[in-house]
């Protein structure tokens, strides 16, 4: 096998070809930015209100969540990169030709109307099924959302997946433009050669007068990928929307499981490797030098093409319902999910070897790319305890997974696409940027406290902390509070982001043209002192972790304190010897019936124990609430139900519930 | 934390701090330390090393790790069935208490959603964690080893009550 070094990309494509491309780029990126502005907003609100500062109502976070979750991934750093692909197809002399350019307009559109609906269906209709909808929980929604929300939202989710694979299909007529110089002229020679296989096998895909540049590769292999991960999910989707008006339409819940996550893992990569062509493109340039790739970086696309495919089922490692073959299934998705990370570690061995003992500018767009390499490597060590069954049965859904894809899509992709505006918005819109000071502040204070918001979120997870709760355990009070502290900084930052594009838009320059173009050896010693305090903070956070455990006796156990009223209700021991159902939450029913005649449960419910025949509420021996429904109703209220949480003291909240409780379960 | 925890935090510590050490030394060559006499052909050769590297790597994490999966474990004669429904947003558990050292079948079903089933020990390690699917019934066999009051928390996201949905059992000695 013989080694290339990438040329380094120049410009092919003709000045109108160039202009397509930038309005394009410009348009995506630019809505991206927007979307992140509302969704960035949400997240610190949802950090708040678990800090318990700000507690918003459970429905209300839940609605917030799913809306964070896409708007923040698909929204924004998808968009970001989606449109940045066209970018890139540009500076390596692609252009996109008319199929391309219909299609990426559609693209636009069904992300936009797709957002949009699903800003209406969570904010305005309070839909909180998350972002991942796990069938069949839009259909049961205690209540908290109609059917309409539930329609809004799964066909906004639909437009957006129409809207991934009609970027595929843009991404894949441009990847396989005439531009390659493909010897032969067949479309599916011109496709292997796209795929970079012009490296393994220079005869069969010949190409004239150079082989195929790298940063072609991620994206052509994720068009494949995509297409192929996204429409079982459509179809999914369209019989959940026929669902939500015929009930009695159904699937298989775990068959259904399986479908979402063999669309949720590969949209990871739909971010992730239309990142890495804009590494490819970019890294090689502020290190003045073509990239350093061996042949075997086309060995590890082409594991990906297919692995990316196969490994879903480490999302679902802990399903294995007797009677499926389930298990077996996650048992194999190990090494699979093993092997694709291979193309990451290859690609970060590429990039950061074309940065060693280079003339790296350490300018804002380099600095980011930089950090966004050292996340990325960090990131994936966290991925690969995911995608360790052995680890992930202690992992999954904690916030230790949280902390996982926040470094790798706020910190690695993120700062791909902030770095991207800084390289090229001059490019796009004609204007200097408007600071290159700020917009190195801007990096520095995300990669800080984007960096200790993942670490906090990890150190939770490892301590059982899990992930989407509206209220966590007492235990993890402070160090939620530490987090929410860090996420208000880290969310502040951003205002220098936004404000630095709007003012160059407007054509504003803040610095005087001897400040650009990086500070050199001075920037080059902060970078490493900085990376020498986070090791020094990351080893004492270890020390200290490990230490904490070590000392722990069954006597210094009971310092979690009980400090909101979800914790207090459940600290009760119950009697042990109860014969009846044990859940009752340690609420006396005897004394919650004389609770519930006096509190004028009466007025309004009908319950046959109490001999209350209201009919302004739910009937409550139809009803047949859960525990948890009751206590969660009588201290929020809903609807036309006040809370009662002033008028009953918690004990008698717990009696009255445990009363309904027990008189509708038997 | 559990065993399992401290093992990931070691681990992953040990691993991300020797990344940042790499890095630190990459930063240096490439400002403070630079060199322009470096052999790039030779760098992009070694990516093949680079590869062999990591293919050893994740083989040897595949099969020191692939023998402690949850799949497959058996009470056998001697457990004790113990069957827990959950529901949103509630577990409805048996009412009677477990016995330490006699391994324990959890019989789990679900009434509408998937739940997430975790069991946590009165000191608040988590102790395992398994998916509750609509439809099906999902087992997991644990030995308690020591007596006391465990907790259940759901650790799938179930609705609007989901973080309320919490559980205990008793097991005694």
């Amino acid at each position: 096998m013989s080694t290339h070094v990438a040329p380094v990309d120049e410009p092919l494509a003709d000045p109108e070809e160039m202009r397509t491309a930038k309005r394009l780029t410009l348009r995506f990126v630019l809505t991206a930015q927007a979307i992140l502005v509302v969704s960035g907003v949400l997240g610190v609100l949802l950090r708040d209100s678990q800090a318990n500062l700000g507690r918003l109502d459970p429905n209300w976070f839940y609605a917030l969540m799913t809306a964070h979750g896409l708007g923040a991934f698909v929204g924004w750093a998808g968009f970001s990169v989606m449109g940045l692909a066209y970018w890139v197809f540009a500076q390596v002399g692609f252009p996109v030709r008319k199929f391309g350019r219909v299609t990426a307009e559609l693209t636009y559109w069904l992300m936009v109307v797709g957002v949009g609906g699903i800003v209406v269906s969570t904010l305005a209709l309070h839909f909180a099924g998350s972002w991942v909808f796990l069938y069949p929980l839009p259909f049961h929604s205690a209540g908290e959302w109609g059917k309409w929300a539930t329609a809004i939202f799964l066909t906004s989710v639909l437009l957006v997946g129409l809207s991934i694979v009609t970027w595929c299909l843009s991404v894949l007529h441009t990847a396989i433009s005439p531009a390659l110089h493909a010897v032969s002229k067949k479309w599916h020679n011109r496709f292997g050669v796209a795929l970079g296989f012009g490296y393994l096998w220079p005869k069969r895909f010949a190409t004239n007068p150079k082989t195929v540049p790298y940063p072609v590769i991620p994206l052509t292999v994720i068009g494949v990928d995509m297409i192929i991960a996204t429409l079982p999910l459509a179809a999914l989707l369209v019989e959940m929307i026929v669902q939500t008006f015929v009930p009695s339409a159904h699937v298989n819940p775990l068959l259904a499981k399986n479908v979402l996550w063999w669309f949720g893992h590969p949209v990871v990569y739909l971010l992730l490797f239309p990142a890495v062509a804009v590494y490819y493109v970019l890294v090689p340039r502020y290190a003045a030098r073509k990239l350093v790739a061996g042949n075997v970086i086309t060995v590890g696309w082409t594991i990906a093409i297919i692995a990316n495919v196969v490994v879903w089922a480490h999302h679902v490692y802990l399903d294995y319902p007797v009677n499926s073959p389930q298990a077996a299934i996650d048992t194999a998705m190990q090494p699979l999910t093993f092997a694709l990370t291979i193309v990451s570690a290859l690609s970060l061995y590429s990039l950061f070897f074309t940065i060693y003992k280079s003339d790296y500018r350490w300018n804002a767009a380099g600095t980011a790319l930089f950090l966004g390499l050292v996340s990325w490597l960090s990131a994936g060590l966290s991925g690969v305890v995911n995608a360790t069954i052995a680890f992930d049965q202690i992992v999954h859904n904690s916030l230790w997974i949280v902390g996982h894809f926040h470094q790798m899509a706020l910190l690695n992709i993120g700062f791909v696409a902030m770095a991207a505006v800084y390289a090229w918005l001059p490019e796009w819109t004609g204007h200097r940027l408007y600071s290159e000071a700020m917009a190195k502040w801007q990096i520095w204070l995300t990669f800080v406290f984007g960096t200790a918001n993942t670490a906090i979120w990890l150190v939770e997870g490892l301590q059982g902390a899990p992930r989407r709760f509206a209220v966590l355990p007492g235990q993890f009070l402070t160090l939620s509070q530490v987090g929410a502290g860090i996420a208000i900084v880290l969310g502040a930052a951003q205002i220098l982001f936004f404000w630095n594009i709007v003012e160059t838009i407007r054509g504003k320059v803040a610095t005087p043209a001897s400040e650009r173009g990086g500070l050199g050896v001075a920037a080059a010693k902060i970078v490493l002192v900085a990376l020498l305090a986070l090791l020094g903070v990351a080893a004492a956070a270890s020390i200290w972790l490990v230490a904490s455990n070590v000392s722990k006796s069954p006597s210094t156990t009971t310092s979690a304190t009980p400090t909101t009223p979800a914790t207090t209700a459940t600290t009760t021991t119950p009697s042990t010897t109860s014969t009846m159902p044990a859940n009752l939450g340690g609420g006396d029913p005897v004394a919650g019936k004389a609770v519930f005649e006096s509190a004028g449960c009466k007025g309004c419910h009908t319950l046959a124990a109490a001999g209350a025949t209201g009919t302004v509420g739910p009937n409550l021996d139809q009803k047949k609430p859960p525990l948890a429904l009751v206590l969660l109703r009588v201290t929020q209220g809903k609807g036309a139900m006040p809370s009662f949480k002033s008028q009953l003291t918690p004990q008698q909240v717990k009696d009255v519930a445990a009363f309904v409780v027990q008189s509708t379960s038997g | 934390m559990g065993r399992i925890a401290i093992i990931i935090a070691v681990s992953y510590g040990i691993l991300g701090g020797l990344a940042v050490l790499v890095i630190a030394v990459l930063v240096w060559s490439s400002t403070v330390g630079r060199n322009k006499q470096t052999n790039l052909h030779k760098l992009a050769d070694r990516e093949k090393t680079w590869f062999g590297i990591v293919v050893v790597m994740l083989v040897a994490l595949l099969f020191a790790t692939i023998w402690f999966t949850p799949y497959g474990n058996s009470a056998g004669t001697n457990g004790q069935r113990f069957p827990v429904k959950a529901e949103q947003f509630a577990f409805i558990v048996p009412g009677r208490t477990l016995k330490v050292g006699e391994p324990v079948r959890f019989e789990l079903t679900s009434a509408d959603v998937n739940h997430g089933f975790a069991v946590f020990d009165s000191s608040n390690v988590l102790l395992f964690q398994i998916q509750v699917i609509p439809g099906a019934t999902s087992e997991y066999v644990y030995t308690f080893k020591k007596p006391g009051t465990y907790h259940i928390l759901c650790f799938e996201y179930c609705g609007v009550g989901h973080d309320e949905m919490k559980g205990e059992f008793t097991v005694r000695g």
